[in-house]
Parts: structure tokens; sequence; C-alpha cells
């Protein structure tokens, strides 16, 4: 099995975990569905498995949405968060940023296409290096271990794309980080307004909120 | 865990793991800077240099007489064929891809080819190149259809093959794959996937042949169809790993590069023009070996939105053979044009095929009659007699390009190289039923 196979299974059985409802399972219980998870992306459907069929319509995912969805699935099976939200959050923020500057200009909104500083990816890697600094500096070790596996994971060359964007990101990551984003910023308006509806209304009406 | 483990830790010993962490970052940042340097391209293989490089035995000189003729390269007519791509061999044979199936986009379209003898001046039978169900075996992902095939050799002698792919959807869809031959094409890699878009990796797609550097490298011109339609320049080394991406273009207006070298640093791109109106070919220049392009610009020629072929004359002429339908609508007629670097004058030197009367469209009897004379002037490939496949051509034909009785001529889609030995040679859709060859020299260029 290649490496790129290896992935596409990896990632396909983290999806599917992450996505899995796993409330009221002990840590063995979620080990276990882990577990079948895996062996469902070996699920043959007409010639194909299901890992593979993922990769035909969603392709690789990155090196960073592999380690992140193995960190998630971490938590899920401990039943904890490992890492503190904020950290998380930062990171979502800077993914969701980097998309939506590569992805328009890559797809013909711009002559110039960033997709290419990726192949050449000597001003990439220092702009990834300056950030992991800056990462450092606000103690956010979770975006600088991520940045610097998925380098590490580059330099390695374990997928099919020679890329360096993708290794960072990808399409999938970077929409649920801003569907993360976009939710967490409407629940913290709907708590200001609630909040502010609490303060302005009649107490009998507070008391009901 | 671990990061239970670090705040569990006294402050001195945290202060020692954050400054570790940064040292490994560093490390590892500083071992990636210093793997991967920063390339230009490297000149253009200009034609002296082309010779020089080249590993190939039969170099021979054009001959002196004008030569001009024309064959059928596919056999088949039982299936719809389309975008056919030719490349000279080290030993002085020729190579022809097109793709055949039932129907652009059918599931059963393959990746057909067929190798011309340069001994017996005659094209072999056409074998399939790579198929739909070996890509999706091999690649290990769902494949819907197969398009676009691309032949050429680079000097070194190594035989290139490019194709597109779709998983999902049209040939918005598409990826690029590439296999190798190192024996003249008898024996194939198995195909490989080129990375080339950040989304999903579709919507990149190959038409035209790659234009080699001196060291080996070559860029391969490519395009995006999906909410754009522009021309780009894939970079490449000489293994196939993608080294750089440029663009010549942006906009939704241009498709189908054919680039031309015209010394070690300048080159042009011909592009076909996908505007919604009728529009005139268009162009782009490089002077950094197609790391920067002009902004394409009309050139003089109308194209209808249809594929443009292109060729240096070569022999230090510095002129530009270019192939495409001059028509404002329709693809019923297929011209050879000769044109300066700068594209400024173009001049028509022959017309390759059109319909007898200048409309796209002409009622099935004129059809029938036009096809069956063209077909029987045109030497077969398969050795067959010409009457017995008649009948069975023009009905397969007919039921292709007719609608209502009117039939749509169509010769489109060409290809054009320009052997070692001085012949140029072309190929395009005839009809979507066959692949027709035609072969000259430069001693019949310089009788038009």
């Amino acid at each position: 099995m290649t490496m790129p196979e290896v992935l596409s299974h990896l990632s396909f059985t983290l999806l599917l975990f992450f996505i899995l409802p796993t409330g009221h399972l002990a840590c063995a219980g979620r080990a276990l569905l882990l577990i079948l998870a895996g062996a469902f992306s070996f699920v043959n459907v007409g010639g194909l498995t299901l890992a593979e069929y993922t990769r035909s319509y969603a392709d690789e995912l990155s090196m960073v949405s592999v380690l992140w969805l193995l960190y998630a699935g971490l938590s899920q099976v401990l039943n904890k968060p490992v890492v503190p939200l904020l950290p998380q959050i930062q990171f979502a923020a800077v993914i969701a940023l980097a998309g939506f500057i590569l992805y328009p200009a890559a797809l013909g909104l711009s002559i110039v296409d960033p997709y290419r500083w990726g192949f050449s990816p000597r001003g990439l890697l220092l702009a990834a290096f300056a950030s992991c600094v800056l990462w450092w500096a606000l103690r956010n070790y979770f975006a600088m271990v991520m940045t610097t596996a998925a380098t590490v994971l580059f330099v390695l060359d374990i997928k099919t794309s020679n890329n360096y964007w993708d290794y960072l990101i990808d399409p999938l990551l970077w929409l649920y980080c801003c569907a993360y984003l976009i939710r967490l910023g409407m629940g913290r308006l709907w708590a200001l307004y609630r909040g502010r509806a609490v303060e302005s209304a009649p107490a009998y009406v507070a008391r009901e909120v | 865990m671990v990061f239970d483990f670090i705040l569990s830790q006294s402050s001195n010993s945290r202060s020692r793991y954050r400054l570790a962490s940064l040292f490994v970052c560093c490390a590892v940042f500083a071992v990636a800077i210093w793997q991967f340097p920063q390339r230009e391209p490297a000149p253009f293989l200009t034609e002296s240099a082309e010779k020089s490089a080249s590993r190939s035995e039969l170099r021979k000189p054009a001959r002196q007489e004008p030569e001009f003729k024309a064959q059928f390269a596919s056999e088949s007519i039982d299936d719809h064929v389309h975008s056919a791509s030719i490349t000279g061999l080290a030993n002085g044979d020729l190579m022809a891809a097109w793709f055949a199936g039932t129907r652009e986009g059918a599931r059963d379209v393959e990746i057909r080819g067929a190798r011309f003898d340069a001994q017996r001046q005659e094209w072999g039978d056409e074998f399939v190149l790579i198929s739909r169900d070996t890509t999706e075996a091999v690649l290990q992902r769902h494949i819907r259809k197969l398009g676009n095939p691309v032949l050429a050799e680079a000097p070194n002698g190594r035989l290139w093959l490019f194709y597109v792919s779709v998983s999902v959807g049209g040939w918005a869809g598409s990826a690029i794959n590439a296999m190798h031959s190192d024996d003249n094409g008898l024996n194939w890699s198995e195909p490989r996937r080129l990375i080339t878009s950040p989304f999903f990796n579709i919507s990149n797609l190959v038409r035209n042949p790659p234009v080699f550097h001196a060291d080996g490298s070559f860029g391969l011109p490519i395009y995006h169809e999906f909410l754009g339609k522009f021309p780009e320049y894939l970079y490449m080394s000489a293994d196939g790993r993608i080294l750089d991406k440029y663009r010549i273009g942006m906009g939704r207006t241009s498709l189908q590069p054919v680039v031309v070298p015209l010394d070690a640093n300048r080159g042009l791109a011909l592009l076909r023009n996908s505007g919604e109106a009728s529009g005139r070919v268009l162009a782009s220049f490089t002077s950094d070996r197609g790391k920067t392009w002009s902004e394409s610009a009309p050139m003089a020629p109308w194209n209808p939105n249809s594929a443009v072929a292109a060729v240096g004359e070569g022999n230090g002429s510095g002129d530009v053979l270019v192939a495409l339908n001059d028509l404002r609508d329709g693809r019923f007629r297929l011209s050879l044009y000769e044109v300066d670097q700068n594209l400024k004058d173009w001049r028509q030197l022959e017309v390759l095929d059109q319909a007898p009367v200048l409309q796209e469209t002409l009622a099935a009897d004129l059809f029938r009659g036009t096809v069956a004379q063209r077909f029987t002037a045109v030497s077969g490939g398969s050795g067959e007699p010409v009457p017995a496949r008649l009948e069975e051509m023009i009905s397969e034909s007919m039921s292709r390009v007719c609608d209502d009785g009117m039939c749509e001529f169509k010769y489109e889609y060409p290809s054009m190289i320009r052997t070692r030995d001085g012949y140029f040679h072309l190929v395009y859709s005839w009809h979507n039923t066959l692949i027709k060859h035609v072969v000259f020299n430069q001693a019949w260029l310089e009788t038009q």
C-alpha cells in the first residue's frame, strides 16, 4: 500500500469517526468505533473501496487536515479536549484567511497565482516559518506543531502533490474553518444580543429568558 | 497528555521546552528551505541545440522534391474519434493518439494510438494506449471519462503521453494524467495524476504538446475552465515533476494554448478564443522562457472557438506555421497559414479541408457525395478495399454530424509537429469519424 493510499484510508476513517455521534459511549467504545470506521474504509463497492471513492470526489486532504482530524479523534476517544479552544480558533482563522487568498486567485480571479508559490516554495516556507515564530510568541503551540509537522511531511514528500499548499490547506478544511468561525461569531452575537435583551427587558421577561 | 505534562512542569523546565520547540521548528524550516531552492526556467531548446541534444541516429535532410500527401491515421470507423496528437519517434517512425468511443464523454471512451512506419510510409493497426478502467484501477479513484491525449517525444528519447480524466461532472472537472515510455511506445509506465490545482485538483486540461527546454525540463501548455477560462504553462522537470506553473492569461476568453519557442528566451502562445462573440485567434508573448506572458491580443485570422495548432518552421526562417479553422462560425474549413514571428503578416498557404460550399451545414445528399469522393481520394490505412468501407464510413459519419437531413462538415482539432527530418505532420478530426494525417516538407512550403 502506497503512502497516498494509507492517507486516503486514514482520512476516511477519521472523517467518519469525526461525524459519528459518540455521546454516551465510554472510552473503549469510542476506540472500538474508530476501529470499525477504519474497517469500513476498506469496504469494496464496484471495484473501489469507500476510501477511494471519497478520494475521487474530495481529493486528498491536506496534512494539516489529517493531523487536526487525528487530534480531534484522540480528543473524542479520550472524551476531553487535549488543547484549549482558543489556539484552535486562532489557527482556524489563519486557515480561513489563507483560503481566501489562495482559492479565488488560483481559480483565475487574479493574474497572480498564489498556488505556484507552493511549487517553488521558499517564499511560502519563509512565511510559514514566520507564522510559527508568531505562534510561538503567542504560546499557540497547537498551530505551531500543526504547521511544523505538515512541513516535515512535505520534506518527506508523502503526498501525491509536490505543492506545499497541499500540505497546509485543502478546500474542505477551509470550508470547515469558515463555517466554524461563522458559527462561533453568530453564537457570540446571539449571546451579546441575549445579554442586551435581558438587561433592557422588564424584570419578569428577563427571568424567563 | 503532552500538554498537561508540560504545564505541570516547573517554570524553568517550561522555558526549556519552549526554547526546544522553537529550535526544532527552526531546524525543520531550515532543512525545508535548503531543500527547495528557487528555480528559473532554463532556455528554450532551440533548433541547433535540439540537433546536438538529440539521440536520434536517423536525422536526414529534408528531401528536395516538394511533397504533400494525406492519409488516415485511424482505422476503426465505428467510434466517435477526436482530439488527435502526433509525435515523431527516435527511430524515425511516428505515433499518433486520439480518444475514441461511442460519443465524446462516454464511459467507453479510451485513448487509442497508431504507429506510422517510416519505411513503409503507412499507418499500422490502431491499439489502445490507456482505457478508463485501467486509469481507474491504477489511480484507485473513480473515473467517469477520458479525453484529450497529447503525445510528445523528449530530446532524451522519452515518450510522454498526457491525457485528462474526469471523476465528477463535465470537462471542468478534469485532471491531467501522465505516462511515459522509454522504448518508443512499446511499454508504458502506469498513469500518474498531476496535481495542478488546489481546488480538488479539478479543471486543468491539456490539449497541445509540451515545449522542451535546454536542460531537459519542459513546459506543458495547459488550460483551466471552471470559474474562468485561461491558459497556463506548467513547467516540469525531465522526469515529470512539476517545478512551477506560470499563468499565460486570465479571464474567460482563452483556452488550449499552443506554445512555439522563437529563440532561447522568447516564445509565443496562440490561444483558442472562447469568448461568447465571434472573435479572432488570440496570442501572447514571453521573453523570459515562459515565466511571464504579455496580455493576449487578437490576431488577424478568425477563430470560431476552435483549437489551433502551430509549429516553428525551422531552418532558420523564424516563421511559424499555423493550422486553424479561419472562420467566424463553424469548423467546415481548416487552413494552413504561415506567419512571421511578430504574428503581423499572415499568409494562407493551403486550405487543408473544406466543405464544398462555404457554409456549416449542407443537405445530406451533398454531404454524402463529398465525403465519398474525399474518402476515396485519401488512402486508407487499414489495407481493406476502400469501397467496402465506404458505405459504412459514410453512414457512421452521417450518424455523428447529420441531423434532420442537414449535415455539418467538421475538420477540427489540428495538432502539428516538425520532425527531425524536416517534415511537417498534421493530424486532425475528420467528421469525428477518422483521424486524418497530412504531411508536407520544406520544399513544398517554398512552392506555396
